[in-house]
């Protein structure tokens, strides 16, 4: 099993996107930490990654297994400052997936990851809190030996 | 697969394949977005409020203390050559679906069933209406 490597990669890619972007890199939550919101003047994100589909053991290709899952990133930015704080940081996570589109070369154990259904940035500001949502979210597939 | 001779009969099996892979794919899409085991529960108004509509989107939400899938897909005539829209018109929908503002599921519950479930469950109809329409 392999989860994790898989997890790291695309966790670490979105990291590096949204710090890049300016995000804190103590703003930036994954799904297996508890969602701490910023104050009113600083952007946060939150990454959810989850494995939905089941593992396929290749067994004549010595047990290579393909995972697949769904990965979102909500982007939280102060309201009245317009949507382009959202939306740039929005475009360097989506930049950060197509990039691993591009990648030939990975890491062992990772031999291949896509991302797929790349969707975004949904805009919302549903209530009376003090940031904007931008959601971009994509499915993946990973093939780890 | 049964033999035609005349390609008008082909085509009517055919589209009414298509019309009940349709059907069933909708049908059970709804059955799963009303199920706890997908829609986050809180009071359960939102796992009632999934709404089917041909054509257009339909605006109607459950009543307050609704807590049971909606089955309208159930009464459609479903037409494999129109559109079918399923949809929760509820205010903080947006806010449970596509933000992911929920405490039962994982924030990304939609992403994931959009992504992961619905392909299944549209290869598993096709399975069925395969067999069902000898194809």
């Amino acid at each position: 099993m392999s989860y994790q490597n898989v997890r790291g990669y695309f966790e670490q890619a979105c990291y590096t996107a949204l710090t890049t972007a300016g995000v804190a890199a103590a703003d930036i939550s994954f799904d297996n930490y508890g969602e701490t919101a910023a104050p009113a003047d600083r952007p946060y994100a939150i990454v959810a990654l989850s494995f939905g589909g089941t593992v396929e053991d290749t067994l004549s290709c010595e047990g290579l297994e393909r995972l697949r899952g769904s990965l979102q990133v909500n982007i939280y930015t102060p309201k009245q400052k317009g949507s382009k704080p959202g939306e740039d940081i929005s475009l360097e996570v989506i930049k950060a997936w197509n990039a691993i589109n591009a990648t030939k070369a990975f890491t062992a154990p990772l031999l291949n990851a896509v991302c797929h259904n790349i969707e975004g940035p949904a805009t919302l500001a549903p209530d009376q809190r003090p940031h904007s949502v931008n959601v971009v979210s994509c499915a993946f597939k990973a093939r780890v030996s | 697969m049964p033999v035609f001779r005349d390609p008008k009969k082909l085509q009517a099996h055919i589209k009414k394949a298509m019309d009940a892979l349709q059907a069933e794919t909708l049908i059970t899409a709804q059955s799963r977005l009303g199920s706890t085991a997908v829609s986050p529960v809180d009071t359960g108004r939102f796992r009632s409020s999934w709404f089917a509509a041909e054509g257009s989107a339909s605006s109607a939400v459950a009543p307050e203390g609704a807590n049971s899938p909606n089955t309208d897909a159930t009464g459609l005539r479903v037409d494999s050559s129109k559109n079918y829209h399923l949809t929760n018109s509820l205010p903080y929908a947006p806010s449970v679906a596509v933000e992911g503002r929920v405490v039962s599921k994982p924030t990304n519950w939609f992403t994931s069933f959009r992504n992961e479930t619905i392909p299944k469950i549209q290869a598993e109809a096709a399975k069925q209406i395969k067999s069902e329409f000898d194809l």
